[in-house]
């Protein structure tokens, strides 16, 4: 498929690059090519609006409970217990008051729902971050090394690949998660380990492609190692997909995670992690139903917000799925209330005279590059 | 095209092989399969742990024991299949017969209704790119993929299980608030889907609103949760409509020879509901004479179609097999329904939400219609909360299957000789965008068998899932293994079939 595109997608780039110069020659300076990546990411509100929810729950998560010998502000701890107050119902904005005495509630045993969940919360982002670097780094060895050596290497490598997916991944990762018997570091440890199929496939594919470029056999014929070819020429070159499919497979992590613990299989007491809180407090969910709500409410908060920067990182790395010359529609037009004909001829009709020289119909210059599914035709 | 699938089958059987000693390895070295009776303080403890050392074969090496395992199962080749025993020393084969049945029943209807809402949803969402719909739709679907399927199991299971139950023991009524809000919603949604100018916006949402208010104010007198029918005139009008509509949407209403044959093929599915009602009201063979007749459907709706079809036998063929599908299946439905008061006499709760069936209902006192509907019942919670993650990766992956393919040289092709919407998105676009998501299929298919053992973990039940984690906890690698090698082969079919289907569907990778 790509290869019949390839001459589509260099002339659409041809025409990105055009605009982005002639963006670049009104303001008279020029940006490398990581400032235009961040750029394009900060232009992207949910993505930006995710990664301010993200940071704000970690650091709620670390600095409250303090994380080893770093004390937090949080004054009660996950373990300790004392009097149930009011049923443990959560004092969140209850009696005029922001948090309260248990801002989520009590369980049971009169231990403070908010510190449990915040540590859990901790272990599961510490699971689900070092799951996301570990199976990175392994993926990306696998992948290159595939895709730069071929032959018997290769065939190795991706039957190897091939064996590990077919084994659906929650029941290897159970397998893997009884095995090291609930130490979290372990367990991330583990879990990244067997979680690199799909980033090494993608991998061996960019470099497959990469391997054909000219400034490749440039760098051979000057006498470069292997290693410096892979590591100098083709890892940066395929940056975009690998830095997107690290976030994807933190969010993917994180629901790991969670289902292992839920099944008996991930995190184990003492320690405890969001996915454990649901399942020790799931005959509570209709006498406790917070015991229940907020660890999920934070898995879907974690893996959502991280979704979404994944989502804004693709964007930015790879603009061109983005359609060019096609304006996303305002509110008034995605709510239907404002019909694009009459919105074009709202700004058809600011230059009515017309400029000369500039005799294109506003549809006509986003045509080809618009949605092409739409129903309505021009008669 | 031989020698490709026997390469495919070959390469398929190595990794399955790999696989199997992969997790047999990990799960004997997953823990000490004795602990149990370490800590026992029963005396009878050291004999125990003999017995089941000598029937797990402990005093073997770990390869010694797969050896042993892999020779039963390949036996399957020559129709002598022994899956081993477990710790206990019960046999495997009857166990996984079992287990299997009720896992692989959830897993088969979770993807084919996730492969059918999920396309539809993301054709919509292409034709309407960058609408309110769409946005609502790409949202939607990162929310599905951000849930963990257990919290959202756990949630069903004691809110929409309990609460229908509720309703239901309360006669199932719908109050005006009720029937006003779901009018609402409707009437904001569909004119969303169905596009158009403002004005013919407001025209759907009026009547969207006003038809279904009256629908459910229809529902509610007729008292349609405890007895709920289509009934004859329902089967003669809707059958006439599916014929008329399906004919409407892939072909068009001028190609006379198309409709035809399918109003012809909703006499005979009108004809044949009222032959074939006393037949049904108790079946003989049960499935197999449903799918008997469900092939004899098909066989008709194919002949129909090539004698009648004229010019367009294709097109004739693709929409009476459709018609007469799902002709089938409504009367099938109305069967179902029929039978609901009897259901709700014995089970007054209808969903328990334990188990996959109402143990009761296996005996001889009830009959074939109260057991499946007993079934169906304990299964759509289950088969709803699995198929989350499977719609949104299905939406997601066809909507930029078909906005990718919108852009290919051959749609403006098609635009440009004159060729109308409907066949543009349904001849040309939407078929070269399945093209890509025959893999996707065989991928979701693992991944939904890892949600089962999740549901079954939450629902009770006594399937494949269960088995697998009991297994595992026990570190006895029997069960585990016959988890692995039955899902593995599932899934590896799947596969297998994805690629021949791609390879009949794309002529330029076959090879």
């Amino acid at each position: 498929m790509s290869e019949n595109n390839s001459s589509d997608l260099e002339q659409q780039m041809t025409d990105l690059a055009e605009v982005e110069d002639a963006k670049l020659q009104n303001k008279g300076r020029s940006l490398s090519q990581n400032q235009l990546v961040l750029r394009r990411f900060f232009s992207h509100k949910p993505a930006v609006l995710s990664l301010i929810i993200l940071v704000f729950c970690a650091v709620m998560a670390f600095s409250s409970l303090g994380y080893g010998p770093i004390p937090g502000w949080w004054d009660k701890t996950h373990t300790a217990t004392g009097p149930v107050i009011d049923g443990g119902r959560p004092t969140m904005f209850q009696n005029g008051q922001i948090l309260g005495e248990h801002p989520f509630g009590q369980t049971q045993m009169g231990q403070d729902y908010f510190a449990q969940v915040m540590y859990g919360m901790q272990q599961s982002l510490i699971i689900a971050f070092v799951v996301g670097i570990v199976s990175t780094i392994v993926g990306v060895v696998i992948g290159a090394l595939a895709g730069f050596y071929r032959g018997w290497i290769e065939t190795i490598l991706m039957r190897l690949t091939d064996v590990v997916i077919v084994v659906p991944l929650l029941v290897i990762a159970a397998v893997a998660g009884q095995m090291v018997g609930g130490r979290v570091w372990l367990l991330a440890l583990v879990l990244g380990l067997i979680t690199w199929t799909g980033l090494a496939r993608l991998v061996r594919a960019e470099i497959l492609t990469l391997r054909e470029k000219e400034y490749v056999a440039a760098s051979i014929a000057m006498g470069s190692s292997a290693w410096r070819i892979i590591l100098r020429h083709m890892v940066p070159n395929s940056i975009g997909v690998i830095i997107v499919n690290t976030t994807f497979s933190i969010a993917a992590a994180i629901l790991l995670e969670s289902s292992l613990s839920y099944i008996g299989f991930g995190v184990r007491p003492p320690e405890l992690s969001l996915g454990f809180l649901i399942n020790y407090y799931e005959s509570a969910s209709s006498t406790r139903p917070w015991l229940f709500w907020f660890p999920g409410i934070f898995i879907v908060l974690i893996a959502l917000t991280v979704n979404f920067i994944g989502d804004g990182l693709r964007d930015a790395y790879d603009p061109r799925q983005k359609r060019v010359g096609d304006r996303r529609p305002g509110l008034l037009r995605s709510l239907g209330l404002r019909n694009r004909r009459a919105e074009e001829r709202v700004a058809g009709a600011g230059n009515a005279y017309g400029t000369p020289g500039t005799a294109t119909h506003p549809v006509s210059a986003s045509e080809p590059k618009g949605n092409t599914m739409r129903f309505w035709r021009k008669k | 095209m031989l020698k490709y699938i026997l390469k495919r089958f070959g390469s398929t059987i190595l990794v399955l092989f790999g696989a199997s000693v992969l997790v047999f390895f990990m799960t004997v070295h997953s823990g000490d399969p004795l602990a149990d009776l370490r800590e026992s303080n029963d005396p009878d403890a050291p004999y125990q742990m003999e017995q089941r050392i000598r029937v797990m074969n402990l005093d073997q090496p770990w390869y010694v024991r797969y050896w042993g395992w892999l020779r039963g199962v390949l036996g399957c080749f020559y129709g002598q299949c022994d899956f081993g025993v477990n710790r206990e020393g019960q046999q495997m084969n009857s166990i996984l017969a079992g287990a299997a049945q009720d896992s692989l029943r959830l897993v088969f209807i979770a993807t084919i209704a996730s492969i059918v809402i999920g396309i539809l949803i993301g054709i919509m969402s292409a034709i309407r790119q960058y609408s309110l719909f769409d946005y609502s739709v790409s949202f939607i679907i990162f929310l599905f993929w951000s849930m963990p399927v257990f919290w959202v199991a756990v949630l069903a299971k004691d809110y929409l299980a309990i609460g229908y139950n509720n309703w239901m023991q309360d006669g199932g009524h719908f109050s005006w608030p009720q029937i006003f809000i779901i009018s609402a919603v409707l009437a904001v949604a569909i004119p969303l889907v169905a596009g158009g100018d403002p004005k013919r916006r407001v025209i759907t949402g009026v009547m969207t609103f006003a038809a279904s208010a009256g629908a459910l104010w229809f529902f509610d007198s007729s008292s349609f949760a405890t007895t709920p029918r289509i009934g004859g005139i329902g089967i003669i009008i809707l059958s006439l409509a599916l014929a008329v509509g399906l004919t409407a949407l892939i072909t068009g209403l001028n190609n006379r020879n198309v409709l035809y044959t399918s109003l012809m093929v909703a006499g005979i599915g009108i004809v044949a509901y009222y032959a074939t009602w006393g037949l049904l009201e108790n079946p003989p063979g049960g499935w197999f004479l449903m799918l008997g007749l469900f092939a004899l459907t098909i066989v008709v709706c194919v002949v129909l179609a090539r004698v009648f079809g004229g010019y367009a036998k294709g097109q004739a063929t693709a929409v009476s097999v459709i018609t007469g599908t799902l002709i089938s299946g409504l009367i099938l439905l109305d069967h179902f329904m029929y039978h609901w008061p009897e259901l709700i006499s014995l089970k007054a709760r209808p969903i328990s939400t334990i188990g996959s069936h109402t143990r009761r209902f296996t005996e001889d006192d009830v009959t074939w219609w109260q057991v499946n509907l007993d079934l169906l019942t304990q299964l759509w919670v289950p088969t709803m909360v699995l198929m989350i993650t499977s719609v949104a990766t299905y939406t997601r992956y066809t909507r930029s299957s078909m906005l990718e393919v919108a852009r290919q040289d051959y749609i403006r092709t098609a635009r440009a000789k004159g060729a109308n919407e409907r066949s543009v998105t349904f001849k040309h676009a939407f078929r070269n965008a399945m093209i890509p998501l025959a893999t996707i299929v065989a991928f979701d298919f693992a991944g939904l068998i890892g949600g089962t053992v999740i549901m079954e973990q939450v629902f009770n039940w006594n399937g494949m899932g269960g088995l697998f984690v009991t297994g595992l906890q026990q570190v006895d690698p029997a069960p585990v293994m016959g988890f692995v090698i039955v899902t593995g082969f599932v899934a590896v079919m799947f596969n297998f079939l994805a690629d021949i289907a791609y390879a009949l569907l794309d002529p330029r990778i076959r090879v």
